[in-house]
C-alpha cells in the first residue's frame, strides 16, 4: 500500500497523533471502568462483587498513574506542561484534562484507598518491621485510631468519596471522549456519541481487565475462584457491552443512512486501510465475539471450568477489541484528508519516543505498579481469599 | 484541488482527458470564530487586536491538537521547534504598514491584503458586487480569506 494515496493537505501526509495517543483513553478508559465496577460493591451494595473490590480500586489506581505518561512524553515541549494547571485556557476542551485527572487521582482514589486500607495500614505498621514498618507508618499519615466509632466514620466517609467519584469517573472519561467528539473538522470524530461511547466502552474494558485479573491472580496464588463473583462480574460485562455495542452501531448506522459528504471517503477507509483492525479485529474479534461467547454463558447451564475458559477468552478479546477501538478513533482518524480526496498511511516507529517500544513500556507499567500495590496494600486476607472492605466493625 | 503525495514530489502533469485544472492557493483563514484558538489548552495560540491569528512560541506545549482542529490544513509542526506553526500573515510586515510578502510577490495583484475592519477600504465593495467564497463555509468559523470566483468542487 503506498504512504499516500490521492491528494492529501502537505500537514496530513505524517500523523500528529501516534500510538502513545491510543494508549491515553485505553488506560483512562480501564482506570472508570475498574472504579465504577468498585463501586457497583460500595454503593449499590452488589455483595457477589465483594471478591474485586479493593483490586479494581488498585487497578484503577495502576493505571491511573500511568496514563498522564504517554502525553507528556508526545508533547513537543513537555517542559511547559504545569502552563495547563498554571494558564489554562478555559475555551480548550483539553485544558481541563489536568484538574479532572488530579481531582480523580488525588480527592477520588487515593482517599477511598486510603480510608478503605486504613486499618489495614495501622495493623500493619505495626507488625512489620524495618523499612516496611516505615513505609507503612508514613501511610497511616499519623491517624492510627482504628477504635470502633473511628472505622464506621471512615466507612460514611468512604461511601460519600466512592458517590461523588461515580460521576468523577463518568466525566474522567466521557471527558476524554469528548476531546475526540468536538473536533469538528474532524467527521469521523466529529460526534456527540463520541463521549457516551467513549463512556460504555471504558467501562466494558475496566470491567473486563478487573475479572481477568482477579482470576489470573488467583491462579497464580492457586486460590480457588469465587464464582459467584466471577458469574455477576461477567453478567455486568455483558450488559454493558451490549449498551456500548448498541451505541457504536447507532453511530454506524446513523453514519451510514445520513451519507454526509465525509461519508464516500470515510467508508472507503473502513473497507481498506481500517478493514483489519475495525471490521475484523474491533467489530467481529473484539466485540460480537466475546458477546456471543458472554451471552452463552447467560443461556446456557455450563459447568465451572468452561465458564471460567470463556470468561478468560471473552474478557481478553473484549480487551484487545477496545484496544482497537481506541487505535480506529485515534489513528483512523487521521488517516483521510480533510479533503476527503486521500489517504495516508501510519508509519509507527519502533525506539522512538512515540514508537511501538515505548507503547509496550507503558502498557505493562501499569501491571508492575500493580504488581507493587498488591504486595504493599494485599487486596486479600493471608487464608487466601479476597478481602472484603472493612465493614464498620 | 490538493497537493498529491503532500506536494513532496511537486506537481503531475495535468490531466489532459477533459478534466479542469486550476490553482487554488491556501492559506491561513485567520477566522474570528478559530477553532485552533479554541483548542489550545494553554492560550499560546491567540487573536490579534487587529484580529490575526498567531502562536506564541515560547508558550507553547506542542500538543498538536491544533492541527487536528484546524478544518483547512493550515498548521503544521516547526521540526525543529517542536511547537505549532502557521501563516502570520506578515505581522512583522503588516504593523508596518507593508503589505504580506505572498501579495507583494503576486505578479498580477490577484491577492490583496485588505483592512475589513476599516469601513473605507475598499474591500466591502468589492465584496458587495462579486460573487465571493470561502472555504468550507460550513465550518461556520467566519474564515477572512475570501475567494472571488472559486469553483465548488475546492475543499
Amino acid at each position: 500500500m503506498p504512504l499516500v494515496d490521492g491528494f492529501m493537505y502537505p500537514n496530513e501526509v505524517e500523523l500528529q497523533w501516534s500510538v502513545l495517543i491510543v494508549l491515553y483513553p485505553y488506560l483512562t478508559g480501564l482506570v472508570a471502568g475498574a472504579f465504577i465496577l468498585a463501586s457497583l460493591e460500595r454503593v449499590f451494595r452488589v455483595e457477589a462483587v465483594k471478591p474485586t473490590y479493593r483490586l479494581a480500586l488498585l487497578t484503577a489506581l495502576a493505571f491511573l498513574l500511568v496514563a498522564p505518561l504517554p502525553l507528556q512524553l508526545h508533547l513537543g515541549h513537555p517542559e511547559r506542561s504545569p502552563e495547563m494547571y498554571l494558564t489554562p485556557h478555559r475555551s480548550s476542551a483539553m485544558a481541563m484534562f489536568g484538574f479532572v485527572y488530579l481531582w480523580y487521582l488525588m480527592a477520588v482514589l487515593v482517599v477511598e484507598i486510603w480510608l478503605d486500607y486504613r486499618r489495614d495500614i495501622v495493623l500493619m505498621s505495626q507488625s512489620s518491621h524495618g523499612w516496611k514498618r516505615l513505609i507503612y507508618r508514613v501511610l497511616t499519615l499519623g491517624s492510627d485510631n482504628i477504635s470502633e466509632r473511628a472505622l464506621q466514620i471512615d466507612e460514611r466517609v468512604g461511601w460519600l468519596v466512592t458517590v461523588i467519584g461515580i460521576p468523577s469517573a463518568f466525566l474522567l472519561h466521557g471527558y476524554v471522549g469528548f476531546i475526540f467528539g468536538s473536533v469538528k473538522a474532524n467527521p469521523w470524530w466529529s460526534t456527540p456519541l463520541m463521549p457516551v461511547v467513549f463512556l460504555f466502552s471504558a467501562m466494558v474494558s475496566g470491567i473486563a481487565a478487573v475479572m481477568c485479573l482477579y482470576m489470573f491472580l488467583n491462579w497464580l496464588r492457586r486460590v480457588p475462584i469465587d464464582m459467584r463473583c466471577v458469574d455477576t462480574v461477567a453478567r455486568y460485562l455483558f450488559y454493558t457491552f451490549i449498551i456500548d455495542f448498541s451505541l457504536e452501531m447507532l453511530d454506524l448506522i446513523h453514519r451510514i443512512y445520513e451519507a454526509d459528504e465525509s461519508f464516500r471517503s470515510l467508508d472507503f477507509m473502513v473497507h481498506t486501510r481500517l478493514f483489519t483492525s475495525q471490521v475484523l479485529i474491533q467489530i467481529l474479534a473484539g466485540t460480537v465475539l466475546p458477546i456471543a461467547l458472554l451471552a452463552l454463558t447467560q443461556v446456557l447451564k455450563l459447568p465451572e471450568a468452561a465458564r471460567k475458559s470463556i470468561y478468560s477468552v471473552a474478557g481478553l478479546l473484549t480487551l484487545i477489541g477496545i484496544f482497537a477501538m481506541r487505535w480506529n478513533v485515534v489513528i483512523g482518524g487521521q488517516l483521510f484528508s480533510k479533503s476527503f480526496l486521500g489517504y495516508t498511511t501510519y508509519k509507527m516507529g519502533f525506539v522512538t519516543r512515540e514508537g511501538l517500544l515505548m507503547a509496550i513500556f507503558l502498557s505493562i507499567l501499569p501491571l508492575l505498579i500493580l504488581g507493587v500495590l498488591v504486595k504493599l496494600l494485599p487486596p486479600w486476607s493471608e487464608k487466601g481469599a479476597m478481602l472484603e472492605p472493612q465493614p464498620p466493625a | 484541488m490538493d497537493s498529491p503525495d503532500g506536494g513532496k514530489n511537486g506537481f503531475p502533469p495535468g490531466n489532459q482527458s477533459g478534466g479542469k485544472n486550476f490553482f487554488v492557493p491556501k492559506l491561513c483563514n485567520h477566522c474570528v470564530e478559530s477553532p485552533c484558538t479554541q483548542v489550545c489548552p494553554v492560550g499560546a495560540t491567540f487573536v490579534t487586536p487587529d484580529g490575526v491569528v498567531l502562536i506564541d512560541q515560547k508558550y507553547c506545549l506542542g500538543c498538536r491538537y491544533c492541527v487536528q482542529a484546524c478544518p483547512y490544513g493550515c498548521r503544521f509542526i516547526h521540526p525543529q521547534k517542536e511547537t505549532a506553526e502557521k501563516c502570520t500573515l506578515c505581522y512583522h510586515r503588516i504593523t508596518k504598514g507593508l503589505t504580506t510578502a505572498c501579495c507583494e510577490s503576486c505578479p498580477t495583484g490577484a491577492r490583496q491584503l485588505a483592512d475589513l475592519k476599516d469601513p473605507k477600504d475598499p474591500i466591502h465593495e468589492f465584496l458587495r458586487t462579486h460573487s465571493i467564497q470561502v472555504l468550507k463555509p460550513y465550518m461556520a468559523t467566519n474564515s477572512k480569506v475570501f475567494y472571488n470566483g472559486l469553483d465548488g468542487s475546492v475543499r
